[in-house]
C-alpha cells in the first residue's frame, strides 16, 4: 500500500481520465433529495458529499436483472452462458460498500464459483472514499471504517487535499494521470484524526460488540421482539433489495416475442418477501412476517458469522431509512442484547 | 460434487427417453444424458430439471445409479411440472446437477436399512431402494413402512407389488381412506410400527413424506431406539440455484440443496425450522 496527496480541487480531472481510460465509469449523483451510483460521462454532476446511496454499488457486480444464459429452442435447444467480462470503475464507494463487496466476493468466489460475478468483479476497479454519518447509520457498531483492502485507491478528504492509498498498479496507473505527491506523515496523522471524528458522529450504536449477537441470541427464538417487528413489517421487501450484502435471488426463464430465443435471468430476491419459502405444493415454510425477519437477522449476525467469520450487516442504514415501518437491526440488536449485558 | 456442463447456470439438453404414467397427476420420465454422458448421482439427490422456455424445478431422483439412464418422478402442481407432463418421448430438456448429498449408502452397508415413505416421499426413497436391491447382499435386514392417501394415490404399483412378493424385503403399507379395492392396513404410517421388530443399534431408518409426517415417525424410531445419527430424513424445500447461493431453501443456517436433503436427526434437532 502506497500512500499519497493531492488537490481535491484535481478531482474533477481525475474523473475525466477515467471517463476517457475506462468504457463505464459509476459514481454517486444527485437524484431527487437521495443520491444513486450512475453511470457518468460528465464529471461536474459527480457528488461525493453523500451519505448513502439508494441502491449499493453491488449492482454493478450483481445487476438486479442479470442475464446468466441465452437460449434458442429452434430445431435442437440451445444453450449458451452470457458472462460480461466488460471493463468498469466504480469511484466513489463508502468504507461500509467496500466491506460488502468483500463480503460478496467471499461468498461468490469461492465454494461453488459464480462465474457471472467473478468476471465483473475481476474487471472492475473501485475506488473508494470516505464518508459521514446520519442518524441511520452505524458503520461503526458493525465494522472499523478504516478499510485496509478491497479497493484499488482509497482517498480520505482532508478538506484542501485527498490522502489515498493506492493498493493496486492499477490504482498507481489511475494516481499517475493527476499530479500527486508523497504522503507524509502528518497526512495520516490528519486522517486518524478524520476518522476518529467521524467515530464521534454515530448516533445510533448497537450497545454490544456486534460479533457477540450470536451469543445473546441464544434461547432468544421466542423472544417477543420477532413478533413485535413481525406484526409492523408489510413484507415489502425493500430492505432486502437495497441491502448491499443480500445476494438471495431467482432465476427465470423468458421467451422472446419470437418464441425461438430467450434469456435465463437472475434477478434479486430476498427472505422477506412472503413467497420466498414456498414450495410447489403449496407449504411455506416461513409463512409469516415475524420468522422471516428472524430469519433475516440471523443471517445478517448469526448464520453467515459462522460460515464466514464475519457479520453480513455493514451499519449502512439503508433498510433502516427505506423501511416504511421504521423496522431497524439496531433497535432488535438492542432488544436482544439489554438481557444479556453484563 | 462433478458438475456435468461447465458453467453452474447452462444445463446440459438431454432426451425424455420414455414416460411412464403412474397416477393422474405422476408420472416417471427417463432421461437420457447426450453423449453418453453419466449422471453419477448418489442416492437421494436430485436435479434441476428444465423445461426449455419454461422454466426449472427440482426433482429428486428415483432410479439407482445402477440403473440404465435416471428416472425422475413428477408430479404435475405448477408450470414447469405441468409443462413437462405434456411432453413425450424424444423431447428435450435441461438437466443441472445432481445436487446435494443423497443418502450414506456406503456408511449404512451391513447394516439394517428401514424405509419410511410417505405419498410422493416414495420417489426419492425409490433411488436408495433400488441402489440396495442391486446390491442385497452388501445390506442386512430391509424393510419399507409406505403410507399413501388413498390406494388409487399408490405410486410405483408394479414395483410394489413386486417388492411385497419378495423374500429380500419386508413391504409393509397403509393407506389413510382405504376403499373397496383395498384388502390391506389402513390408518397413518406410523401404524406400521406396532410389532415391528427392529435392532437399533444396527439400524438406519431413512424418512421422506409430507412436512406432517417427519415428527411422528421419528419419534417412533426413537422409541424404538435408533440412534439419531441413524435417523435420516430428506427434506423438501425451494431448492432454486443448487448452489447453497440463492437463498431459498435455507433452513437456519443451513442450505438444503448443498449440505441436504438428506440429513440425521442430531442434525436437524436443533435447526428450529426444520421440521
Amino acid at each position: 500500500m502506497k500512500q499519497f496527496i493531492f488537490q481535491k480541487s484535481r478531482l474533477k480531472e481525475l474523473i475525466s481520465y477515467l471517463i476517457s481510460a475506462y468504457p463505464s465509469v459509476y459514481a454517486p449523483v444527485p437524484k431527487g433529495k437521495h443520491f444513486v451510483f450512475d453511470k457518468v460521462t460528465d464529471p461536474s454532476i459527480v457528488e461525493f458529499q453523500y451519505v448513502r446511496t439508494i441502491l449499493p454499488p453491488k449492482k454493478y457486480l450483481m445487476p438486479p436483472h442479470e442475464p446468466l444464459v441465452n437460449f434458442t429452442l429452434k430445431e435442437d435447444p440451445e444453450f449458451k452462458e452470457d458472462v460480461c467480462t466488460d471493463s468498469q470503475v466504480i469511484v466513489g464507494v463508502r468504507p461500509g460498500d467496500i466491506r460488502a463487496i468483500k463480503l460478496l466476493d467471499d461468498v461468490m468466489m469461492n465454494r461453488n464459483k459464480d462465474k457471472n460475478y467473478i468476471a465483473r468483479r475481476e474487471n472492475t476497479v473501485i475506488i473508494g472514499i470516505d464518508g459521514i454519518p446520519d442518524e441511520y447509520s452505524y458503520e461503526d457498531s458493525v465494522m472499523d471504517l478504516k478499510v485496509e483492502d478491497g479497493f484499488d485507491i482509497f482517498m480520505t478528504d482532508l478538506g484542501n487535499m485527498i490522502l489515498v492509498d493506492v493498493a493496486t498498479e492499477e490504482g498507481m496507473k489511475i494516481i499517475d494521470s493527476i499530479e500527486h505527491h508523497p504522503a507524509t506523515d502528518i497526512y495520516l496523522t490528519l486522517r486518524e484524526n478524520t476518522l476518529n471524528s467521524q467515530r464521534e458522529m454515530f448516533t445510533a450504536r448497537i450497545d454490544i460488540q456486534a460479533k457477540l449477537l450470536p451469543l445473546a441470541l441464544e434461547g432468544k427464538w421466542d423472544h417477543p421482539i420477532w413478533a413485535e417487528m413481525g406484526e409492523k413489517c408489510l413484507s415489502c421487501g425493500q430492505c432486502i433489495l437495497v441491502c448491499p450484502t443480500c445476494y438471495c435471488f431467482n432465476v427465470t426463464d423468458d421467451m422472446a416475442l419470437s418464441m425461438e430465443e430467450g434469456t435465463r435471468t437472475r434477478h434479486w430476491d430476498g427472505c422477506q418477501l412472503a413467497d420466498f419459502t414456498l414450495v410447489g405444493h403449496g407449504d411455506n415454510f416461513r409463512d409469516n412476517a415475524a420468522a422471516r425477519i428472524r430469519h433475516r437477522f440471523h443471517r445478517k449476525f448469526k448464520y453467515h458469522l459462522d460460515v464466514f467469520s464475519e457479520i453480513f450487516c455493514t451499519g449502512c442504514g439503508r433498510c433502516w431509512e427505506t423501511c416504511p415501518s421504521d423496522i431497524n437491526l439496531v433497535e432488535i440488536a438492542n432488544a436482544l442484547s439489554s438481557e444479556e449485558v453484563e | 460434487m462433478p458438475a456435468i456442463t461447465e458453467n453452474s447456470y447452462v444445463p446440459l439438453i438431454s432426451t425424455i427417453k420414455s414416460v411412464i404414467n403412474l397416477t393422474p397427476t405422476e408420472k416417471i420420465f427417463e432421461v437420457e444424458l447426450p453423449d453418453g454422458k453419466q449422471l453419477n448421482h448418489a442416492p437421494g439427490q436430485f436435479v434441476q430439471l428444465l423445461v426449455p422456455g419454461i422454466g426449472e424445478a427440482p426433482i429428486s431422483i428415483c432410479s439407482s445409479p445402477t440403473d440404465n439412464n435416471f428416472h425422475l418422478t413428477i408430479r404435475r402442481v405448477g408450470d414447469v411440472t405441468t409443462a413437462i407432463h405434456n411432453m413425450k418421448e424424444g423431447d428435450k430438456v435441461g438437466i443441472r446437477g445432481s445436487f446435494g448429498n443423497g443418502f450414506p449408502v456406503e456408511e449404512m452397508k451391513g447394516k439394517d436399512v428401514l424405509i419410511i415413505a410417505g405419498g410422493i416421499g416414495l420417489a426419492p426413497l425409490r433411488s436408495v431402494i433400488r441402489y440396495i436391491l442391486a446390491n442385497r447382499s452388501e445390506y442386512g435386514k430391509f424393510t419399507i413402512l409406505h403410507g399413501a392417501r388413498t390406494p388409487s394415490d399408490r405410486l410405483f404399483k408394479d414395483e410394489l407389488s413386486r417388492w411385497s412378493g419378495s423374500s429380500e424385503i419386508n413391504l409393509l403399507e397403509t393407506v389413510d381412506h382405504p376403499d373397496s379395492s383395498w384388502s390391506g392396513h389402513s390408518g397413518v404410517i406410523t401404524t406400521l410400527f406396532k410389532g415391528l421388530a427392529v435392532d437399533p443399534s444396527r439400524t438406519y431408518a431413512l424418512v421422506c413424506g409430507p412436512p406432517v409426517m417427519y415428527r411422528y415417525v421419528i419419534l417412533e424410531c426413537m422409541g424404538r431406539g435408533i440412534p439419531d445419527k441413524q435417523i435420516l430424513v430428506s427434506l423438501e424445500r425451494h431448492m432454486k440455484c443448487g448452489l447453497g447461493k440463492c437463498g431459498h431453501c435455507q433452513i437456519n443456517g443451513v442450505y438444503t440443496c448443498q449440505d441436504g436433503p438428506v440429513f440425521s436427526y442430531n442434525q436437524v434437532r436443533n435447526l428450529e425450522e426444520a421440521l
